[in-house]
């Protein structure tokens, strides 16, 4: 008897009923969000990245040739003027190496831990020592010992 | 409210609370992201730098145009007296607001220029060097000359009617030519410059080739000079021997070795200053020689 009529019973199914619907459409909607806002995020954070690399990269080779066309060759000394780069980009830390070549000054910006890099050419008279330093604060110098421009640790 | 309701309410404030966290997590991710890609290059700090530099060195070329005056004498002492006040001056003004500090000095070994003086009155204007090459009438004061300070002569006696004594600048393509002569119809004498006369009188003769202008006796006139003509110039001067007087000529170029000898000797002079400039500023320290363009105008 109390089996069968627990059964047939259907006084407070509705309430529940709700809740459970209420709390499962909730999750599923939540889910979704989360689950296409980091998508989002992912892509937006990979198209920023490359920005900012691209953007740390054009302004090293700018203060460079600001600097090739300080008038080098009569400096008596070293001189290094100190700038501001982020120390790191979507949370992840970065190197800037800089490499002479025949025809133009190479700026690569890499951040390897988001397998992402950024490439800036630029002409120069004055040489440019090879130079590789990591993300932070940098200076772009002119080196009177050895007769050429670089990048250090600011 | 009814208890069929509260579904609807927890679902819309479920719905709610996703949004509030959703915008907030985008929200943070997007200012992160902007202070990631925030950078301040040195481009602009270098280009005060220049701007800073080209200003003192207008300054340092007046300067040296006030200080050298029409005065050759003691210029070295006089100019190292004004870069010294000009230093304090600027350090007093300019480093108080901006923080720049200048330390100039002039730097007597890097100038460029010479200068020969002859100061004997009753010397020729021939070669100073007996035993150099060729004619010793027929010489070559300096050349490959950039630019000329100072080139003035006296001449007390004139003479030679025929071949007279002549002093050419010439840069190849054109010349100027002045002769100083007696008159051939009374007794004074002439300065002509390509072939007109330009001072006539009885006495003495001044020639100023820089400032373009001649005296005789008491009679003074102008001349168009060799700056219409482009550098870099030689100084020439042809008949040495007819006429005798004072020489000064200070210029950057070269003066041949075997041209000179006891008492005309080429001597060092800052034509061409070489001042020592240390700046120390907030974002740099550093020195530089700069050769200061006197700016005679």
């Amino acid at each position: 008897m109390t089996f069968d009529r627990f059964l047939s019973d259907s006084r407070g199914v509705s309430p529940a009923v709700t809740q459970a619907l209420t709390i499962g459409i909730t999750s599923l909607l939540v889910t979704g969000l989360l689950i296409g806002g980091s998508q989002m995020v992912d892509s937006q954070r990979e198209r920023v990245t490359e920005e900012a690399l691209e953007n740390v990269g054009d302004s090293i080779a700018r203060d460079l040739v600001r600097l090739d066309a300080f008038d080098t060759e009569s400096l008596g000394s070293t001189v290094s003027f100190r700038a501001m780069y982020p120390e790191r980009i979507a949370d992840q830390s970065y190197n800037v190496e800089v490499s002479p070549d025949t025809s133009r000054t190479r700026v690569y910006v890499n951040a390897s831990g988001l397998d992402r890099y950024a490439v800036v050419q630029f002409r120069n008279e004055t040489s440019v020592c090879p130079s590789v330093v990591s993300s932070g604060p940098l200076a772009v110098s002119y080196n009177a010992t050895a007769d050429c421009m670089e990048v250090t640790r600011g | 409210m009814v208890a069929s309701e509260r579904g609807q309410l927890l679902l819309i404030g479920g719905i709610a609370v996703a949004i509030v966290v959703f915008s907030t997590v985008l929200f943070a991710h997007s200012l992160a992201v902007t202070d990631g890609i925030t950078t301040t290059g040195s481009a602009d700090t270098i280009e005060r730098s220049a701007d800073r530099e080209a200003s003192v060195e207008r300054d340092l070329g007046r300067l040296a145009a006030e200080t050298r005056g029409d005065d050759l004498d003691g210029f070295e002492e006089r100019y190292e007296h004004a870069l010294r006040n000009y230093t304090r001056t600027h350090n007093r003004v300019v480093a108080t607001s901006g923080g720049a500090y200048l330390n100039a000095t002039l730097n007597e070994t890097a100038s460029r220029g010479t200068e020969v003086n002859q100061t004997d009155t009753s010397s020729k204007f021939h070669r100073p060097n007996p035993s150099g090459p060729g004619n010793r009438n027929n010489w070559t004061v300096a050349s490959n000359v950039s630019h000329i300070a100072v080139f003035n002569l006296t001449a007390d006696v004139v003479g030679g009617s025929t071949n007279a004594f002549t002093v050419i600048v010439g840069n190849g393509s054109g010349e100027l030519t002045l002769v100083i002569e007696p008159n051939t119809g009374d007794s004074g004498n002439n300065v002509t410059v390509d072939g007109t006369i330009q001072c006539h009188g009885n006495g003495t003769v001044h020639v100023d080739f820089v400032t373009g202008s001649c005296t005789v006796g008491s009679n003074s006139s102008s001349f168009n000079t060799y700056h219409n003509l482009t550098p870099p110039y030689s100084v020439e001067i042809e008949n040495g021997n007819k006429a005798e007087g004072r020489y000064r000529f200070a210029a950057v170029g070269a003066f041949p070795a075997s041209n000179y000898a006891s008492p005309v000797t080429r001597t060092n002079y800052p034509v061409v200053p070489a001042v020592d400039t240390t700046y120390d500023t907030p974002s740099a320290s550093y020195n530089r020689t700069v050769l200061v363009e006197v700016d005679d105008g």
